[in-house]
């Protein structure tokens, strides 16, 4: 097993084992210290690995408890007042509207309350029922009521999902109160220029198409998914296609493929290709909001160009090691979320299992192209539901059996859509008398994206509401599953 | 003279066919007009028409269980059909939060 593996399994179990038990943040730094000397100490194997190891864990619950550990003047440790607060501070989100509601995240320099002027840390949510224009990068002041968060409803805990992304407040502004830009472009330059592509391919989809095809490209290029309709999302959930509308490694491995042929076109050098690819796809990282499984599928994009570029072979598992350990180093929580969980796990079974499913099909029949097209779209898809199955089960309590068949006609043609809906948005910004043309045709090819949904949804049986599962079910399943990875691999070898 | 491999060339082959379809598109929309219907589409397509809903659909939506569809049901059957939809928010179970979350799902014909 790669070093990087062990590493990056040993820094997320440490995470892990910090969110479920209470110790100081000194007691994980001392381990990891102790432990790490000691590696240097014993330098034989297995007690080098070992400790590197135990370091590792030590050093991935001390990640996590120095997260947690808010600084005496945080915004978090401010008692709510039923009066209202002062607060100054830096946009660092995209602000959208979501019921007439204008909603951003804010970074809090300065919080006054009655007479008293703090100088605050941390970030907030700010909810703005004036709507005010306001953009990433602003420096603004506003006036409105603090307030933890509400937990939820069912089993979604509201709270402990925004304290896991370091909100631990939200901030309510009343229509007419106090809400002022004090200066503009305080934000990241590379953000700022990126978010401005986003609203001009967003310009380009709202002036160019219907309201529903707008939304699924704000989605599925984009990453906006507030104006989807909630019965579509939940149509794409009870068939195991909800993926398919998030930002993944799919979409990037698709941008990278069009970036690279349009670079070859204006003859761009090789090498100069994979540079410039690299930089864009960062672009569209931070266009699309960052999330999880895009920075993963963006670390691990650059990794194959770089290897490409310095003509080095690729092992997966060490790449997505390398995106895992990157995304945790800067956020540990993100262990605890499902975007995070399920990108990793459906890719690390597609990796396992995919050439394991290959392998029960006989050569001789992938001779033509559709056969071979046919195959490899099954064997994706059934190793990535194989991963995936229990945690779906587990998590959302849905079982769908046409979810392999689904995918496989789906996730090819979400292909398509992403392919033709990012040349519209390049030709609605550099070519706009050809946009009516490209838009049209996004708009029936929508149309039979969701319509193949429909038909998918309308098979019998095509997804079940589970009851709540006990949580041994999918651990025992994981087992299983891991325990006859090894054992098929190691009779293959 | 690009040098392009066969994906490539699919690519931009594609890009070719959704070009002209889109323009064929046009031309049909704008000559006749009846064509529009065809490939148009509305967010009601997605959404469940709550009094033409059956057990089965309504369960199928996120956060409505077996109980609380059969309390819909009973409403409906008990009221008569549902004139507008903040009307779910009388039924037992269904909180205004709720509402909320429910009413994205449902329109009424």
């Amino acid at each position: 097993m790669s070093p990087l593996i062990g590493m990056t399994a040993a820094f997320s179990g440490g995470i892990i084992f910090a969110g479920v038990s209470k110790f100081s943040l000194s007691v994980s730094v001392l381990a990891s210290l102790i432990f790490l000397f000691l590696a240097f100490l014993f330098k034989r194997k297995p007690f080098f690995y070992l400790l590197v190891l135990l370091s590792f864990f030590s050093l991935g619950a001390s990640a996590l408890k120095n997260l947690q550990f808010l600084p005496k003047n945080h915004i978090a440790r401010l008692v709510p007042y039923k009066e209202e607060v002062w607060v100054k501070g830096i946009v660092q989100s995209d602000p959208f509207v979501k019921n007439k509601v204008l909603i951003f995240i804010l970074k809090v320099e300065q919080v006054a309350i009655g007479r008293s002027l703090y100088n605050s840390s941390g970030i907030i949510l700010v909810r703005d029922f004036g709507t005010g224009n306001f953009a990433y990068g602003y420096r603004l002041l506003l006036r409105g009521r603090l307030y933890r968060p509400q937990s939820g409803w069912r089993d979604f805990n509201y709270e402990d999902f925004l304290n896991k992304q370091g909100i631990y407040r939200i901030l309510s502004v009343k229509k007419g109160n106090y809400a002022r830009v004090l200066s503009v472009k305080k934000g990241n330059p590379l953000k700022s220029f990126s978010l401005k592509i986003k609203h001009a391919f967003a310009g380009v989809f709202r002036n160019h198409l219907s309201k529903l095809p707008a939304a699924m490209l704000n989605a599925l290029i984009l990453g906006d998914r507030q104006d989807l309709p909630q019965g579509l999302t939940g149509l794409f959930m009870n068939l195991g296609t909800i993926h398919v509308i998030a930002i993944s490694g799919f979409n990037v491995g698709i941008i990278s493929f069009i970036i690279l042929v349009i670079l070859k076109i204006i003859k761009i050098p090789r090498k100069a290709r994979y540079l410039v690819t690299i930089f864009l796809l960062l672009i569209y990282c931070l266009l699309t909001g960052a999330s999880p499984p895009v920075v993963r599928a963006t670390i691990m994009a650059s990794v194959f160009l770089m290897a490409y570029f310095i003509r080095r072979d690729v092992n997966i598992f060490n790449s997505c090691s390398l995106a895992a350990l990157a995304i945790l180093l800067f956020n540990p929580n993100q262990i605890f979320q499902i975007s995070f969980q399920l990108s990793f796990l459906s890719l690390v079974s597609i990796a396992c299992f995919f050439p394991l499913i290959k392998s029960i099909f006989p050569e001789r029949l992938e001779k033509s192209n559709l056969a071979r097209f046919v195959i490899m779209t099954f064997c994706a898809s059934a190793a990535a539901w194989l991963g995936v199955l229990p945690f779906i089960a587990y998590k959302f309590r849905i079982f769908s059996p046409v979810t392999i068949l689904a995918n496989m006609v789906i996730v090819p043609f979400s292909a398509l859509i992403t392919v033709s809906g990012f040349s519209l948005a390049f030709i609605g910004v550099f070519f706009p008398f050809l946009s009516g043309a490209f838009a049209s045709s996004n708009e029936l090819l929508i149309l039979l994206f969701l319509r193949t949904h429909q038909l998918f949804a309308a098979v019998p049986y095509a997804f079940f509401k589970l009851p709540p599962l006990p949580f041994f079910l999918p651990v025992l399943y994981y087992t299983l599953l891991i325990s006859y990875f090894f054992w098929a691999r190691r009779r293959k070898d | 003279m690009f040098n392009l491999t066969k994906e490539e060339r699919n690519a931009l082959l594609f890009l070719t066919i959704i070009g002209l379809t889109g323009v064929s598109l046009d031309f049909f929309k704008k000559n006749i007009p009846a064509s529009k219907s065809v490939v148009s589409l509305k967010e009601d397509n997605f959404k469940i028409n709550l009094n033409d809903s059956d057990k089965a659909s309504l369960m199928a939506v996120e956060g409505v269980g077996e109980k609380l569809a059969e309390r819909i049901l009973a409403y409906k059957k008990e009221n008569g059909d549902f004139l507008k939809l903040d009307e779910l928010a009388k039924i037992k179970g269904i909180t205004a939060q709720r509402y909320q979350k429910l009413k994205g799902y449902f329109y009424l014909e």
